[in-house]
């Protein structure tokens, strides 16, 4: 376990000043990080501890490319981990530096004669264990250093970089998984201009071109000319659940009370509440497709990439190409969005396996709409059913959550193959394991978020993580939180009005957690709660968790409106998440987390048809839109005394929780199955 | 067959060989080198590729080059003349309306347009009003509000 007051792994991993920081001249200051940045700020934050902690500006600290060549191995930059590992490790190794130098003002000229080897930890004496907390770190508005650039059109991006006769490629994919080519025609495609080869291997079929333009129309032609023979697996976004509910798979027990003891005295004055949620498929669906450029040269393969994880995209490379480790170098470069495990990893392997057939040439490697929406490693389809009673008083006496769902990883070296579409391609009949789960203790999968934060006489909390499903599924944002805590929030509501309370009071009432009910009462004054008059059509609904039931809390009222469809009309959201290193950087997560979460419970599910997904493109798969998204009165509680904790994930589930018992006020009726459209109201109606 | 076309760019002449159904996104992108303006959907979808043509904003995916010869073009690179910013450009900024950034060059263009156009004698803009104008460009990292802010900004009186 970590000694010194430090809480960070990626500290244990790298526990060397020269792990995470480099001097490598006077007056130059670099922070090296394992954490990636995918315009969630991190690189910002990160400077502004070392900063802090070095006592120099923040101008001064340069926020060093991520790559498996210097970067700390961190593994996944994922579930709003980034300043506790990264953040906490800088912190220590910053704060290391201080004392070693033992001067009262910092002077950039000392920090070269630091040993680099010299163990963080075994600087950091006892006195400095409640660290992070002492200092003010928090300038709380430090501008973001990567958006000039981007705002002026600057190459930021890895789609637009250019290495000296770097070619395009693009692929095409099978009309949908498992499926085999049989046949295709080359020539029409090589007879336009720029298009240079068409790459086949097995069921691996790819273009190369001058231009990106010339890869899209050569893609577009062979696509045209190729056959393939189509397995029918049955699948179909419609009888999803009933599917989950039947197949086989791994029991994870969350919390086992056991049965409820017979308490007569209080035998008939409970109420049972029983009832199922559900949420389909959601993509991640980045608004630039996924890319990578690789290149091969000799023994060394190097490979560009917006992988969340450097090191393990590094070691499934080596696994897929039968290539040493040492030979494949990952270079992190920023791209669109991600907000979990999107194609990222994918479009790489597919990158790197062009490159090799091409020695020498840089090998661009964009994804097209359409294959980034149908070959997504989806946010898995999932169903949890609960039973809970409550006494007359508003007492929970007990709870019992059963979930059915596939997992939420199907990452790089968590899987017994390399975890990339390019397995499957070049090796008929090989089929990418089932996905997994990070273990409970760190956050969980299915189970994050499972058990109620409430107090409970008797919980109950169990998985059926499903391995027998054709659908390929991995991390999305706040990955089992967001369907668990609409389920746990619908459920406390229809509780509440069993027992006749007011459903902040009765959330209140079953709270001990002072941070928790300090955050409900202040949504709960901000939104007017009290004085708010609903009408037939518009009315309030409220969220909350404590995300990971450790991490940050956040509570969400919603106003709706019901016509057509439902319509979003303002959004509360008191957070907590403890010490504030960026203030806005913190607002900006939160209000783009509870937009996303807006977009996932008004309109996204993934259709699938006979195995073929055929949401793949905007029209199809809609995502929120600006006539959409309602005003957000966002809070952040001032906890400068308390451990800073990640933001970006957690309102993805009580924004949507607040939307359906808002949705559930205003009709009279629950909606249970996600997303809250027209179909599903429909379908709960009838 | 390729042909040879002549546009005006940023205030710049410039000609490409290319074939007349060439999208105009990629001629801006594998003939200009101008990568401001970002491939989304290749279907007029998203707007991620919006550009402004004779103070029109469209979808660069979906015009082909044929139909915007010799006709004023303007890219995200042209708001910044002199590695300045544009007044919208300095409020994205200051309201940080942007987490990837990715669909932010489209929505700067479209928002361009739509406060060109604009009568100097009508009020400031509404949010409706801004926001069924970007109607036609997504985010996915929800940075809506700050983006309609920036742009209300910018057109109040």
């Amino acid at each position: 376990m970590p000694s010194n007051g430090i809480n960070s792994p990626s500290l244990d991993l790298n526990p060397t000043i020269g792990d995470w920081l480099s001097f490598t001249q006077p007056d130059y200051i670099g922070i090296k990080s394992g954490k990636v940045e995918f315009g969630q700020g991190i690189g910002t934050a990160l400077r502004q501890i070392v900063a802090s902690e070095l006592d120099v500006e923040v101008e001064s600290i340069h926020y060093e490319t991520v790559n498996t060549d210097h970067s700390p191995n961190e593994a996944f930059t994922a579930g709003s981990m980034s300043i506790e590992h990264s953040g906490n490790a800088l912190r220590a190794a910053a704060r290391a530096v201080r004392i070693l130098i033992a001067s009262p003002e910092s002077d950039p000229t000392h920090f070269t004669e630091i040993d680099m080897a010299i163990n963080i930890r075994s600087v950091l004496d006892d006195e400095n264990q409640g660290f992070g907390l002492t200092r003010n770190h928090a300038t709380n508005r430090s501008p973001r250093i990567d958006l000039p650039d981007k705002i002026r059109g600057k190459s930021a991006f890895l789609q637009d970089w250019r290495l000296p006769n770097q070619l395009f490629a693009r692929m095409i994919h099978p009309p949908q998984r498992g499926c085999e080519l049989s046949a295709h025609s080359p020539e029409a495609a090589l007879a336009i201009s720029g298009v240079l080869h068409v790459f086949c291997d097995k069921s691996f079929l790819a273009v190369i071109a001058r231009n990106e333009y010339s890869a899209i129309k050569g893609a577009e032609i062979v696509l045209e000319s190729a056959s393939w023979s189509i397995p029918n697996s049955g699948i179909d976004s419609d009888t999803i659940f009933e599917r989950l509910r039947k197949t086989t798979g791994v029991t994870e027990v969350y919390a086992e009370a056991g049965d409820d003891p017979a308490d007569d005295s209080r035998a008939g004055t409970e109420q049972v509440l029983e009832a199922t949620y559900s949420r389909g498929f959601i993509a991640h669906a980045s608004i630039g497709t996924s890319c990578a450029i690789a290149l091969s040269e000799g023994d060394q393969l190097t490979v560009w990439s917006h992988t969340q994880g450097i090191y393990p995209l590094q070691a499934d490379l080596a696994r897929l190409l039968e290539h040493r480790r040492e030979n494949v170098e990952v270079i992190h470069v920023p791209a669109a969005g991600c907000y979990g495990h999107n194609p990222a990893d994918d479009v790489a392997a597919e990158a790197a396996i062009l490159a090799r057939a091409f020695p020498g040439t840089p090998i661009a490697l964009t994804w097209s709409r359409e294959s980034e929406l149908a070959w997504d490693p989806f946010g898995p389809a999932a169903i949890a059913d609960i039973s809970a009673r409550v006494a007359p008083t508003g007492e929970i006496t007990s709870w019992d959550y059963q979930a059915f769902s596939t997992g939420h990883s199907t990452r790089p070296t968590t899987l017994p193959v390399p975890a990339f579409w390019a397995t499957e391609l070049l090796n008929p009949g090989v089929v990418l394991s089932p996905a997994g789960d990070p273990p409970f203790i760190t956050g969980g999968g299915i189970g994050r978020n499972a058990i109620p934060a409430y107090r409970i006489g008797r919980v109950n909390a169990r998985a059926l993580r499903c391995d027998q499903m054709p659908v390929r599924t991995s991390a999305l944002r706040s990955l089992g939180a967001h369907l668990n805590v609409f389920a746990i929030e619908s459920h406390m509501d229809d509780l509440a009005h069993l027992v006749y309370m007011d459903p902040i009071d009765f959330r209140i009432a079953n709270l001990d957690d002072q941070r928790g009910i300090d955050i409900l009462n202040r949504v709960r004054e901000m939104s007017n709660w009290d004085s708010y008059i609903p009408s037939e059509s518009t009315g309030l609904g409220v969220g909350y968790a404590r995300y990971k039931n450790k991490g940050a809390w956040s509570a969400c009222v919603a106003e709706i409106e019901v016509g057509n469809s439902v319509v979003v009309r303002n959004l509360w959201i008191a957070v907590d998440v403890g010490q504030v290193i960026n203030l806005d950087g913190v607002r900006n997560q939160i209000e783009g987390g509870a937009i996303q979460s807006l977009s996932w419970a008004l309109m996204e599910r993934v259709r699938i048809r006979q195995g073929k997904v055929i949401t793949d493109n905007w029209e199809d798969y809609p995502i929120i839109r600006f006539t959409e998204v309602p005003p957000i009165h966002l809070e952040i509680l001032d906890r400068p005394e308390e451990q800073s904790l990640g933001s970006g994930e957690t309102v993805m589930g009580p924004t949507t929780a607040a939307v359906g018992n808002a949705v559930a006020g205003v009709l009279g009726i629950r909606i249970r199955e996600l997303p809250l459209d027209s179909e599903n109201i429909l379908k709960a109606i009838s | 067959m390729d042909e040879s076309f002549e546009l005006l760019v940023n205030g710049a002449k410039r000609v490409v060989e290319c074939e007349p159904g060439t999208p105009l996104l990629w001629v801006l992108r594998d003939h200009l080198e101008l990568f401001g303006t970002k491939f989304g959907c290749g279907a007029g979808l998203c707007g991620a590729c919006t550009v402004i043509v004779e103070n029109t904003a469209v979808n660069s995916c979906d015009t082909p080059v044929w139909s915007i010869e010799n006709k004023e073009i303007t890219t995200v690179e042209g708001l910044s003349i002199n590695g300045g910013m544009s007044r919208l450009q300095e409020e994205f900024l200051a309201c940080e309306a942007a987490q990837c950034g990715y669909c932010t060059s489209g929505m700067l263009m479209r928002a361009t347009s739509f406060l060109n156009n604009r009568d100097y004698e009508t009020p400031s803009p509404t949010r409706a009003e801004v926001c069924s104008v970007l109607d036609a460009n997504l985010c996915r990292c929800g940075i809506h509000n700050r983006a309609i802010e920036a742009i209300v900004r910018v057109g109040e009186k």
